[in-house]
């Protein structure tokens, strides 16, 4: 099927009245989510996951993917309005985008930061239906060997990539590996590390540890200043840019849409990173680099289109390869699983009505998003004044009936409780719950394929270097594990006199 | 004030990761040929612990780092994860036991109530989050919620 016909079948599914409905209400709570600080995509992809299981895969797929590109489109408004980025890929825009909030100029940065996700959006979603195809084609050829490579640098790109101490990013890795053996064997079907409990006989499910870790962690952690959040009072003018400030961001919306384009694609990249690259490289670039962060409109443009056009394009890997490369797309893995589909090479010609849906749905959704997020901005503003100790609570009550509603049953929603106890704790002890999260939903597949691959070789680890992508994709690993050693050999400083970060 | 190093947190690292060490060696390792059923849990366990002892090993030797405790929360909410807890392990303990509106109402009271507001709101807030996710989960989406012993 080309890609004209694929477009053509894709939105005959999405324009279908019950499609158009998923995909307006995807957008719009991804807009919610993405305005209000605190809850995620991830928790609120998982939090919303057990609504989606009434609906058709199609549907159930187009509003949680709505969901997780709302989120970056609405994660600025916060970060230029209030200095407090909604989710974590908008945390760069606070920079330049608050201060372009404090000398008056709010809305031209909300408008900025609109147009250019718009923009970065589209060419992110133009890119996925002209790569996926080929890359599916292609990736039928690969083996347990290319897959277990490439699982491998995602969790190396996961650790290297992390904010943190890269240790602590490593044993999240991991601990989310060790997790992901829990229940069956997916070789002998015998049982593992279940505790005798039977509820864990088919292994930990993926959206009460999301809901825990991302859902329940945050909301326990706003509970300890529930009673102190101040109501936001801002007023919004001018939201379209001018021609000054078009002039001016161009480049910056163009730069921002490559990186964001190429970072989406990697396993263990995505947005968030592509942000903080996307404003670095915007540093290097512009005539005054001491300037950024002093209100420039590039500041704002340049990471706000790199995380939609990473959004658009973390597709790709995902649909075409069945790799999610970043913790939000590895809870909508799930959530095709729980589905009956399994995204990979096959899922074009096997499920294309799904794939083409989807792909022309996000087209839907970027002008449904533009509209929510240009013209209703003030209705937006207007949801950041719910108090926290009205909002947290019922937060919980939805994490606590999504938890139940999956198998309806109680002892998931202590699994939900459990883990969002550890991600809190781990929150405050400086660790991140992304790769954890990353290393349970690969964990399977990166078992099955390892395995497989020394049963081919009869336990010969030559296997992966006989093999060029595979050889290639492992040499990428060692050299990203290499580097910060590398690094630090260099600096010539004892790191063991100071924390490892 | 207090240390910044996290020396406890290390070191449960490092004995989790020696659990689930030996727990993978009872399940059998195999051979590199066939791979048994423990051999990823044996690979994680052992990455675990490698990442476990090098990180305790730098928190060892590590000067000792004073660190404020973190601002924002105030003295009387610092209790407040721990009642949401507690109110979490008791709503899910009652559930099927007292039903779904019951227990509900009951979480939402008491989570309502740690943002000190005014009791008639608290009261009207918990009923109408109770009624409406009811109506949402039970009749629009299907849920079975458990009845317990009022039947809903």
């Amino acid at each position: 099927m080309d890609i004209v016909s694929g477009l053509f079948q894709g939105f005959s599914v999405a324009l279908r009245f019950d499609n158009l409905i998923v995909v307006f209400a995807g957008c719009f709570l991804g807009t919610l989510v993405g305005v209000l600080p605190g809850i995620g995509p991830v928790g609120a992809i998982s939090i919303l996951l057990p609504i989606t299981f009434q609906m058709e895969p199609a549907g159930a797929i187009i509003m949680l993917a709505g969901i997780y590109y709302g989120v970056m489109y609405a994660g600025s408004t916060t970060s230029i309005l209030i200095n407090v980025p909604g989710e974590t890929a908008s945390v760069v825009t606070c920079l330049d985008g608050y201060q372009m909030a404090r000398q008056g100029r709010a809305g031209p940065a909300l408008g900025i930061a609109a147009f250019g996700s718009f923009i970065a959006g589209t060419i992110g979603l133009i890119g996925l239906q002209l790569i996926a195809a080929p890359l599916s084609r292609t990736a039928l050829k690969f083996g347990p060997p290319e897959y277990f490579a490439i699982m491998t640098l995602g969790f190396v790109f996961m650790t290297y990539l992390s904010h943190g101490s890269r240790i602590k990013a490593a044993i999240m890795v991991f601990a989310g590996l060790l997790l992901s053996s829990v229940g069956l064997d997916p070789i002998t079907s015998e049982q593992r590390m279940t505790l005798g409990i039977p509820n864990l006989f088919e292994g930990i499910g993926v959206a009460p540890l999301a809901m825990g870790l991302f859902g329940v962690a945050e909301v326990l952690k706003n509970f300890e200043t529930l009673a102190s959040g101040n109501v936001v009072r801002v007023k919004i003018k001018n939201l379209f840019p001018t021609k000054l400030d078009w002039l001016q961001a161009r480049w910056a919306i163009i730069r921002g849409t490559c990186v964001g384009f190429f970072l989406g694609i990697l396993p263990g990249g995505g947005p968030v990173i592509a942000t903080f690259v996307a404003y670095g490289v915007e540093k290097w670039a512009v005539r005054n680099p001491d300037t950024m962060g002093t209100g420039r409109i590039e500041g704002v443009a340049a990471p706000e289109s790199a995380n939609n056009a990473a959004a658009s394009t973390s597709f790709i890997p995902l649909l075409t390869l069945g790799i999610p490369p970043n913790p939000v797309l590895a809870v909508l893995f799930g959530a095709f699983l729980i589905h009956g589909i399994s995204p990979g090479p096959l899922l074009i010609r096997d499920h294309p009505d799904i794939f083409w849906g989807v792909v022309s749905s996000m087209y839907l959704g970027n002008v449904v998003l533009l509209i929510l997020n240009v013209p209703l901005i003030p209705l937006w503003v207007q949801v950041l004044r719910i108090p926290g100790k009205v909002l947290y609570p019922l937060v919980l009550l939805f994490c606590v009936l999504g938890a139940y509603g999956i198998n309806n049953n109680v002892f998931d929603i202590f699994v939900m409780l459990a883990f969002g106890i550890a991600g809190y704790l781990l929150n405050k002890k400086g660790y991140e719950a992304p790769p954890l999260i990353l290393a349970f939903v690969l964990g399977p597949l990166f078992e099955v394929n390892l395995r497989r691959s020394l049963l081919i070789s009869q336990g010969s680890f030559s296997i992966f270097i006989t093999r060029p992508i595979a050889l290639g994709v492992l040499i990428c690993c060692f050299l990203l594990a290499i580097v910060p050693l590398y690094e630090s050999w260099r600096r010539g400083k004892p790191r063991s006199r100071r924390l490892p970060t | 004030m207090m240390d910044k190093r996290d020396l406890a947190g290390s070191a449960i690292w490092v004995i989790l990761s020696i659990t689930a060490l030996a727990a993978s060696l009872r399940l059998g390792v195999g051979a590199l040929r066939n791979p048994g059923p423990g051999f990823i849990p044996f690979l994680a366990s052992l990455g675990l612990a490698l990442c476990a002892c090098l990180l305790l090993a730098f928190n060892l030797a590590a000067k000792k780092q004073a660190g404020r405790r973190e601002n924002g929360a105030k003295d009387s909410a610092r209790g407040n994860p721990l009642i949401v807890i507690a109110v979490l392990v008791l709503y899910g303990l009652a559930l099927g036991k007292l039903g779904y509106l019951l227990t509900t109402f009951g979480l939402m009271m008491a989570l309502f109530s740690l943002g000190k507001m005014k009791v008639r709101t608290v009261i009207l807030g918990s009923v109408i989050a109770s009624l409406a996710s009811y109506f949402l989960f039970a009749y629009l989406l299907g849920t079975p919620l458990p009845g317990g012993i009022l039947g809903y």
